[in-house]
């Protein structure tokens, strides 16, 4: 959409070059260019046209003034468009949720600013018509992941509680992180785990706690592969959304499939919560593993 | 084209600095680059309107004096033209500036980008003193995220192919009213307008794109619409399960009730979707009991002797 007016993307970009450059004074070109996602000769154009501008009249004294040969630019008499331009409502909807999900991250332990995130959030709100609802959820709170990026940063050492799914268990472990990265829709830090000797990943909305413990040896770049994925067969009964989800492998009318999996328990859980959708075919540990579990869980109710 | 720049930059400026309207005689007159016949100058005039607009500036169209049938004439209100965010703090500021680097990589990057331009256009520092270190991300580079925002902005109706709960896909036309992110998955809520009722979809259930059907500002969303918090309200049924101590951490974080005890733990799960707490409660296999309602009993005593079948 933005593509086809990118003459007006020109002139939007004038119109904002000016509040800019008048409280930034003395900002060299090459990073005027940068903030404005641009080329230094394209500024140096915009430049050029800025200074044929002004009120009617057009002599010096009506013209913006520009100084710019130095490679550093100021800007004088350009009052009339100094105050910068009003948010758009592409704009203020793009602020506006992130300060949703500052806010989520935030949490109750920060009264005051969250205080401060609804304050601007109203005044956008009260500038669009037909305003949006939104509600964004936080992956992980601003408390952990202050520590984690302190801990990549100087090379720190955390330990972790964190909730495997495959395990059903709450483990702590010592973990040298390295990124916090995404993957489809979810957000995983990436980090050397002392427990596994292995750089495994953390989905961040299963960890349940994050402190800072004293420095130990960093990792070397040597350190031990990553787990390595096992394949199972699986036989498809029934193909509903559920199960292209869970088991993303699968395609629609796909009788059977191949699923790559780091964890036996895993796989076997999956199966065993899709309810008979999909069976387990091979290796056949898998398939007495689901039969025991949903026999062992069935006799619960005799 | 940089003429045509010239042009529009000058006459945003002069509409700006005058008290009153000025008639388009007096812009042709004054204002350089209109040029040409009076049609031409009128035609370039008229474009010249549209694209401003386009840009979010609000040109106020107004009489010289109503007493006399005067041309009609134009300005710019400075205080619609300009960034309306008085007096921020630099916290506040600083509150923005992060609000936009969270779009980092994902949906809204150059628009959050040019929004944040403007903020620190108001020339005040930032103070992070107060602030935790932090960069909060938000995940979503999904090209159709981006196509239901823009139609969110703008107000147009889209349709796509979603994919049902029986795996197939289905075209849907929906008037989006608000989005939500929830359990790392983002979700559209609005009007279906052939259901004529209020639904919600996931971003990653559509198939293919989503495409735009009709005019922008085709709708308007209705003020008393409100996105409804998946909190168990009194009617919401509750689950009553048996946990094995140590295990069952999601429905421990689902649960309303935690008892304790020697054998088996007792918990009170909200209901929200029944396939949900069914294929959960499979999930955590002979660590989990369901003692009520005998819906979800039977869901999950059915599907084990199922499992149980399929795998003898």
């Amino acid at each position: 959409m933005a593509k086809q007016e990118s003459g007006l993307a020109r002139t939007a970009r004038l119109l904002d070059l000016v509040p800019y450059l008048t409280t930034h004074q003395g900002i060299a070109i090459s990073e005027l260019a940068k903030t404005f996602n641009t080329t230094v000769k394209e500024i140096t154009d915009d430049l050029n046209t800025l200074w044929m501008c002004g009120l009617p009249g057009y002599t010096p004294l009506e013209l913006i003034d520009l100084e710019f040969e130095s490679g550093f630019v100021s800007i004088r008499n350009a009052e009339t468009l100094a105050a910068p331009r009003a948010l758009d409502r592409a704009e203020a909807l793009s602020i506006y949720m992130g300060l949703d999900l500052l806010s989520a991250e935030l949490g109750s332990a920060n009264e005051k600013l969250v205080a401060e995130i609804t304050n601007l959030q109203e005044q956008l709100r009260s500038q669009l018509i037909s305003a949006p609802q939104v509600q964004i959820e936080a992956n992980l709170n601003s408390e952990f992941r202050a520590l984690i990026l302190r801990a990549i940063r100087r090379r720190g050492w955390l330990e972790i509680t964190y909730h495997s799914a495959a395990n059903d268990q709450v483990t702590k472990r010592q973990v040298a992180p390295y990124e916090l990265s995404q993957s489809g829709s979810h957000e995983y830090l990436q980090g050397y785990c002392d427990s596994a000797k292995a750089i495994r990943n953390f989905r961040a909305d299963r960890i349940v706690d994050v402190v800072e413990i004293a420095d130990q040896v960093w990792p070397s770049n040597q350190v031990a592969a990553n787990e390595e994925a096992v394949e199972y067969e699986v036989k498809v009964h029934s193909s509903s959304r559920q199960v292209l989800e869970v088991l993303p492998q699968i395609t629609a009318n796909s009788s059977t499939a191949t699923i790559q999996g780091f964890s036996a328990q895993w796989i076997s859980r999956a199966i065993l919560s899709l309810a008979g959708q999909v069976e387990a075919v091979d290796p056949s540990e898998i398939r007495v593993a689901v039969h025991a579990r949903a026999t062992a869980a069935l006799g619960n109710y005799h | 084209m940089s003429r045509k720049n010239e042009r529009l930059v000058n006459l945003t400026i002069a509409l700006l600095a005058t008290k009153r309207y000025l008639t388009k005689n007096e812009i042709f007159r004054n204002i350089e680059g209109y040029e040409g016949s009076a049609e031409a100058k009128e035609r370039m005039f008229e474009r010249d309107k549209d694209d401003l607009r386009k840009l979010g500036i609000q040109i106020e169209v107004g009489g010289l004096d109503p007493l006399f049938d005067d041309e009609a004439g134009y300005r710019i209100r400075p205080e619609s033209y300009a960034l309306s965010l008085r007096e921020l703090t630099p916290t506040q500021v600083t509150l923005l500036s992060l609000a936009a680097q969270a779009w980092q990589d994902a949906a809204f990057t150059d628009l959050s980008q040019q929004a944040l331009r403007k903020l620190t256009s108001i020339g005040l520092d930032t103070d992070s003193s107060q602030l935790p270190i932090m960069a909060p991300k938000l995940i979503g580079a999904d090209e159709n995220l981006r196509s239901a925002l823009d139609a969110l902005t703008s107000l147009t109706t889209i349709e796509f192919d979603y994919l049902n709960i029986q795996g197939v896909a289905q075209k849907r036309q929906l008037q989006v009213y608000g989005v939500q992110a929830r359990k790392s998955h983002w979700y559209l809520i609005g009007l279906d307008t052939e259901k004529n009722a209020i639904r919600n979809f996931r971003v990653d259930r559509i198939q293919g794109v989503v495409t735009s059907i009709g005019k922008a500002q085709s709708y308007v969303i209705p003020p008393s619409f409100e996105i409804i918090e998946l909190e168990p309200a009194i009617e919401t049924p509750l689950a009553v399960l048996q946990v094995r101590p140590g295990a069952g951490y999601q429905l421990r974080r689902m649960a309303t009730t935690v008892e304790t005890a020697d054998d088996w733990d007792l918990l009170e799960v909200p209901i929200f979707d029944l396939g949900f707490v069914t294929s959960l409660v499979l999930w955590h296999g002979e660590d989990v009991i369901v003692s009520s309602p005998t819906q979800l009993k039977s869901a999950v005593t059915s599907a084990l002797e199922k499992l149980v079948k399929l795998h003898g």
